[in-house]
């Protein structure tokens, strides 16, 4: 038998196909992770999504929160604001306003709520500034301690001149805002009409 | 047997088990080389590097995390025993390096932030509802430029499942 060339690129060939079939060493690392399964979310929930009720005012966030101020910042009376088709509304501060600083996802797509930062523990809070409730709104920004008055955020009832309507109006606020959201916020359909 | 025969089939034989030597060296990594790597020349992203953007139009397939412009997100797992048992190993993993075991913001890194990791336990995060505590752990807290302390998005990290088990677990927290 005479070995011609072709004969031994063949078997080559075969030696190393048969030594890549076989499996190579297993060198998964050992962890010592605990088992674990991934949760299987059931669906998507809608209970969220805002309902429309044409009762309800359209408006711009900002100058709805401007309208609440502008009236002195009422707790519980009801205020009046114009919504962005001039019908004639009426809202108020724990319906209407409050969700605004406790809601999530709502100033841009994925922001945080502003309670999320500016919570009710002023000293860990950013700003010492507690957006969470109504006394801590008014008790304003700068605060040494929970029972302590800090810098006024609502322009002395001048909203214009506030310096919540500064931090809204120039984008810092939500943080990382996107340049392409209007700074008067989202429309939110909030109040009734009158 | 015929002498030259044999001389022939040995000769075979070793010119077929070298190669298969050779092979098996090389598949087993006795010889090593640092062959092409193929993950390596094709576009990727470094570790803390931005995800890639995702194509146009995709779906998650595990739905969407929130709806845009719906607010809050409301939890879709029931903080069963199962639900808190994988939320305290995602824990231990992702957040208790800051946060610490029991939640109250000192991990074994806490000291060398520039802000103290949130204490779980106490009222700011405890008045908080679970849609906003998972907002946290899907886009993290960012606290705009100039301003110290921050969190990062854990959403490359944890499945939106995950996340609402880390949410039902901080929900949960054992007590002391």
């Amino acid at each position: 038998m005479k070995l011609k060339s072709t004969h031994f690129f063949t078997l080559l060939l075969l030696s190393l196909l048969a030594g890549a079939c076989t499996s190579p060493p297993n060198k998964t690392l050992d962890l010592n992770l605990p088992a674990y399964k991934s949760s299987q979310v059931p669906s998507l929930s809608l209970a969220g999504i805002p309902i429309y009720y044409p009762a309800r005012c359209a408006v711009y966030a900002t100058d709805l929160i401007g309208a609440w101020v502008s009236a002195k910042a009422p707790e519980k009376e009801v205020f009046l604001f114009t919504d962005i088709n001039g019908k004639s509304c009426q809202g108020t501060f724990e319906w209407d306003v409050l969700p605004l600083f406790t809601t999530a996802n709502l100033w841009y797509v994925g922001a945080l709520s502003c309670r999320t930062c500016h919570g009710p523990d002023v000293q860990v809070s950013y700003a010492r500034l507690d957006l969470s409730a109504y006394q801590g709104i008014l008790a304003g920004s700068g605060r040494s301690s929970s029972e302590a008055k800090g810098d006024d955020i609502l322009g002395n009832s001048d909203w214009e001149k506030s310096e919540l309507f500064a931090v809204l109006d120039k984008g810092e606020m939500p943080p990382n805002r996107p340049a392409d959201i209007n700074p008067r916020g989202p429309i939110i359909y909030a109040g009734i009409s009158r | 047997m015929n002498k030259g025969l044999a001389k022939r089939i040995t000769l075979t034989l070793a010119l077929l088990a070298t190669p298969l030597i050779l092979g098996l060296l090389l598949t087993y990594q006795v010889i090593h080389v640092d062959w092409i790597s193929f993950m390596e020349v094709q576009p990727s992203f470094r570790p803390m590097e931005d995800p890639l953007p995702l194509p146009p139009r995709s779906v998650p397939i595990e739905g969407v995390a929130y709806v845009p412009g719906a607010g809050s997100p409301s939890d879709p797992i029931q903080p069963d025993s199962a639900s808190l048992e994988r939320g305290k190993v995602l824990y231990a993993i992702h957040c208790e390096m800051c946060h610490g075991g029991k939640g109250t913001g000192s991990g074994s890194i806490a000291e060398d932030l520039v802000r103290q990791p949130a204490d779980l336990t106490g009222i700011n995060v405890t008045s908080l509802s679970d849609g906003e505590i998972f907002m946290v752990l899907t886009n993290g807290v960012q606290p705009g430029s100039g301003r110290k302390g921050g969190m990062p998005s854990l959403r490359e990290n944890l499945s939106v499942g995950d996340r609402w088990d880390v949410v039902n677990y901080i929900r949960n927290f054992p007590k002391p």
